[in-house]
């Protein structure tokens, strides 16, 4: 969920850039020490980025009738972790501003803390933890995308009721307007996206498995096992 | 895969103006907005922007129009809650839904309002931005302000990768909607996902290709370029400044220096 | 001396297709060289083994005599030098506009800004793309974005140019423009690989032609050699180039005799025989069955008039009305039409200042003052003369031969050439003559 251009006040939206930054300059540094070492990461990465942004460019057709489009994020995080996420995610967001005008320039901070970052460290823990105990791969995916959004979406709104608190109830009482007002649209985005998602790991898994197990999303034995379960 | 407002801006008349000037507008745009304490000042940068983009950008102004409605809906949405929980002082009106009493004070209204206008100045300014100013403008500009290199270069590749494989999308969609995939929600759900998966494999052979083919022109690392800006005319000058002053003038007016 | 050079070269995809079998092969400075066979057969590869970019499993590539080491800096080298332009243009085309990416080799060369900029704007000037400089590549058609490519690798001046089905995906305006720029930068001294599965673009383009056939060299050699073994083609599932199975349906018909001939004017010569019985002709007059009638030939067409004094003569076969066709049986006398001369103009190229160092004036003055039947311009900046000038030129590709096609038919050619290639021309005719073929008379001025 983008917040749009000019809606956060200040000191609002210069603290969620302040936030960001750090995470941000540490994917930047993380990923340079990644190139050093695999000179073919830049190319991935960035087919990756403008893959993301296709995605979410896409239209989902939804319950309510009206149009949402996919984050991406969840899928990005299972596929190259929080760090790089976050950086690749920061670009997203701009293009998706500039050439979409979804989001804004103001609000990059914030929307790269909801979407950026919040949303992909989320979906990162579930995937790996869910894996590590063995549960469903397709059930995993699906899980860690529909939390990522989930969490975007109520990071989102929590950003807003800390820029505009209500009279009764302060802080608390406006996420939970905040949060019933969106929860129309980001509910259904996030079981749909988290649905899609496990799907587009079937089509990958059944064609080109072999890229998950490069990218270290799964094992060699992990892959064979998800094969065998389908079969 | 809707219209990208790149394309527009890459056949804009603005394209060649100096993209500092630009910047320097828009940033005065959007800062005077968002500290703005009262609708004016936002709704006079609106006004401005808008005119910029339409007049001097030749921007159909149905599309303009059209382009405004997504974000004003958000906008729209966002004001409500703020009309209904916001502020203290009197009560305007009230309403009462599912056993809460929701009261529309005038602090409320204000905020709403404000919040409102601030929104539509932003837009504004983003979009003339995005309409006056095609991306490759944008990355000298990043490589000047000492943005870290590989961010650049991500973002120099990002931008070619999206125009290829929206292409792709584009024709797998196609595909898939003569043959019907798109008929009913659970088709178009099994059919968005099979788009999406096979752009995703698509992607990584994309990889590879870009790969071999930066390494056969001796990649080095090294993917920025630099390119000479524009001189900036006397009556860009004139209108900009004018306009940057008249935003301080008015944040004074109306009781808030701007950049807060 | 040889540029590249392999020695028993065998390749095996991870996934075990044996792409490249033992091959052994030579490719000398400068010449043009084709590598023909059918999909699967191991052109692509190949070339990936040229530069480096795949290590063979066996085998040994030699660039300029030295083998190819896999170390970074080694490859580096060897990519400076040899060029490869992909079969699809998208793969190849990366940066956010066609200057950033023709600059990209220049840069990774180590060139500084002021010596990017300069190469990066001659080569986009010497191609033709100087008004495309700050367009996307998605915004360009194929042709143009073929060009691009080219211009990115030509940036970075290797000695060898390696293309991958060049002309994939282009509609024949864009072909010729491509075969063009090819022959230019062979007149610059580049050697120039191609592979296709064009048969007629090997037979008339290639100075020499591999056939590959299931990562194997079947046949190597010059192409009237080649395509005019009917086994060959058979074996490795080509087809003949037509103008070859034109030719052995003529020499079955006793039209046409000699050498398989490779390109068109080869063919004109090889049916310079007195053997055709019937020809077909214009009437200038009413004829009327069995008269005798005089043939000459008038802008490439036979022309029966009734005065047979000093003509070749015939005999008419119907009757026939002023403008009708009449079939005549040929009797005796020389048809040869003269032959027209060919006149060349040399234009300085783009680096010497191009068209704008021609005095515009002089050259319509000297098409208004003599007469010319045909006009020809070959080269960038010959191209932008004649269009500065207001000359409605009839041939801008294969201009040699046109040009030569044309004098043969009694037309009078002028050629306008971009630098060297005027001298070209001339040497070409020469040849031509040399071999004891009809006279062509050659002239050449600068302007």
């Amino acid at each position: 969920m983008h917040i749009m251009e000019g809606f956060l006040p200040g000191p609002w939206w210069q603290i969620w850039f302040a936030v960001s930054l750090p995470v941000i300059l540490y994917g930047i540094h993380k990923l340079n020490r990644m190139m050093e070492v695999k000179r073919d990461l830049l190319p991935l990465l960035a087919v990756a980025g403008a893959y993301i942004f296709v995605l979410s460019s896409l239209k989902l057709p939804s319950v309510t009738g009206s149009c949402s489009h996919p984050t991406g994020t969840g899928m990005a995080a299972i596929l190259f972790g929080p760090a790089i996420s976050a950086v690749l995610s920061m670009i997203v967001l701009l293009y998706q501003s500039l050439f979409l005008a979804h989001g804004g320039l103001t609000t990059l901070g914030a929307n790269v803390f909801s979407m950026g970052i919040a949303g992909p460290v989320i979906a990162f823990v579930i995937y790996r933890t869910g894996m590590k105990a063995g549960l469903n791969f397709y059930f995993t995916v699906f899980l860690a995308t529909a939390m990522a959004d989930m969490a975007t979406y109520l990071i989102t709104s929590l950003e807003l009721a800390l820029a505009f608190p209500a009279q009764a109830g302060g802080i608390l009482a406006s996420f939970q307007a905040f949060a019933a007002v969106f929860a129309i649209t980001q509910l259904p985005l996030a079981v749909i996206e988290g649905a899609i998602t496990a799907l587009i790991f079937k089509y990958v898994i059944q064609i080109r498995g072999d890229v998950l197990v490069k990218l270290n999303v799964i094992g060699e034995a992990g892959l064979r096992r998800i094969k065998e379960a389908a079969a | 895969m809707d219209n990208m407002l790149d394309d527009q801006a890459l056949l804009s008349p603005l394209r060649h103006t100096n993209n500092y000037l630009k910047l320097i507008i828009v940033a005065a745009g959007l800062l005077g907005g968002i500290s703005a304490s009262s609708p004016v000042t936002p709704l006079f940068i609106a006004l401005c922007m808008s005119f910029a983009s339409v007049v001097f950008g030749a921007v159909p102004l149905k599309f303009y129009l059209k382009l405004m409605l997504v974000p004003l809906g958000f906008a729209a949405v966002g004001s409500a809650v703020i009309l209904f929980f916001f502020g203290s002082g009197h009560e305007i009106a009230a309403v009462t839904i599912a056993g809460h009493h929701l009261a529309i004070t005038s602090q409320g209204l204000n905020m709403a309002s404000l919040v409102l206008a601030r929104t539509l100045s932003g837009m504004c300014c983003l979009f003339f931005l995005a309409l006056s100013t095609p991306m490759v403008e944008l990355f000298s500009v990043l490589k000047a302000s000492r943005v870290p290199d590989v961010l650049i270069e991500l973002s120099m590749l990002i931008y070619h990768y999206i125009f290829v494989l929206l292409e792709v999308a584009v024709s797998i969609k196609f595909a898939q909607t003569v043959r019907l995939g798109y008929k009913d929600l659970l088709s178009s759900l099994r059919s968005t996902a099979m788009l999406a998966g096979t752009l995703f494999i698509r992607s990584w052979d994309q990889a590879d290709k870009l790969y071999l083919a930066m390494n056969s022109r001796c990649y080095d690392g090294k993917l920025v370029m630099f390119s000479p800006n524009n001189p900036i005319k006397a009556p860009e000058l004139l209108i900009s400044s004018l306009f940057v002053l008249s935003i301080i003038a008015l944040s004074f007016i109306t009781g808030n220096p701007p950049l807060v | 001396m040889s540029i590249l050079k392999t020695h028993d070269l065998k390749y095996a995809y991870p996934d075990g297709t044996q792409a490249v079998d033992g091959i052994d092969i030579e490719i000398e400075t400068g010449k043009c060289i084709a590598f023909v066979g059918p999909n699967g057969s191991g052109k692509s590869t190949l070339f990936l083994l040229f530069n480096g970019t795949l290590a063979p499993q066996q085998g040994v590539v030699y660039v300029q005599g030295r083998p190819l080491r896999y170390d970074a800096k080694s490859l580096r080298e060897v990519r400076k030098r040899i060029g490869i332009v992909f079969q699809n243009s998208s793969d190849q085309l990366f940066a956010p506009t066609v200057y950033h990416d023709v600059a990209f080799g220049p840069v990774n060369l180590g060139f500084d800004e002021e010596k990017v900029n300069n190469c990066v704007t001659q080569t986009l000037e010497y191609l033709g793309l100087t008004e495309l400089r700050d367009k996307p590549p998605h915004h360009l058609s194929s042709g143009q974005k073929k060009k691009v490519a080219i211009a990115g690798v030509v940036a970075m001046e290797p000695e060898v140019i390696i293309l991958d089905e060049p002309l994939s995906n282009l509609d024949p305006s864009g072909a010729s423009e491509i075969m063009e720029l090819l022959n230019e930068l062979k007149h610059f001294g580049k050697t120039i690989i191609i592979s296709t599965h064009d048969v007629d673009l090997a037979a008339r383009w290639a100075d020499v032609v591999y056939v590959l056939n299931r990562g194997q060299v079947y046949n190597s050699g010059h192409p009237s050699r080649i395509f005019a073994d009917r086994a060959l083609m058979e074996n490795t599932n080509l087809k003949l180039p037509t103008i070859v199975e034109t030719f052995r349906e003529f020499e079955a018909r006793g039209i046409a005799e000699g050498h398989a001939p490779m390109t068109l004017l080869d063919l004109m010569d090889s049916m310079e025989s007195p053997y055709i019985g019937v020809r077909c002709a214009v009437a200038d007059c009413t004829i009327s069955k069995d008269q005798k009638v005089g043939l000459f030939m008038q802008e490439g067409t036979i022309v029966a008039v009734s005065d047979i004094q000093q003509r070749a003569v015939g005999i008419a076969m119907s009757d026939a009305g002023a403008g009708d066709e009449v079939l005549v049986e040929y009797v005796n006398g020389s048809l040869t039409p003269n032959t027209g001369r060919i006149h060349v103009v040399q234009i300085p190229r783009v680096i010497e200042g191009g068209s704008k160092n021609v005095d515009i004036e002089g050259i319509r003055a000297l098409l208004d003052g003599t007469s010319f039947d045909r006009v020809g311009a070959m080269g960038t900046s010959a191209k932008v003369t004649a269009k500065k000038a207001e000359i409605q030129t009839d041939f801008e590709v294969d201009v040699i031969q046109s040009a030569m096609l044309s004098a043969l038919r009694g037309l009078d050619c002028l050629v306008l050439a971009s630098g060297g290639m005027a001298e070209l021309v001339k040497q070409r005719v020469d040849e031509r003559n040399h071999n004891g073929c009809r006279h062509i008379e050659c002239t050449i001025e600068k302007i």
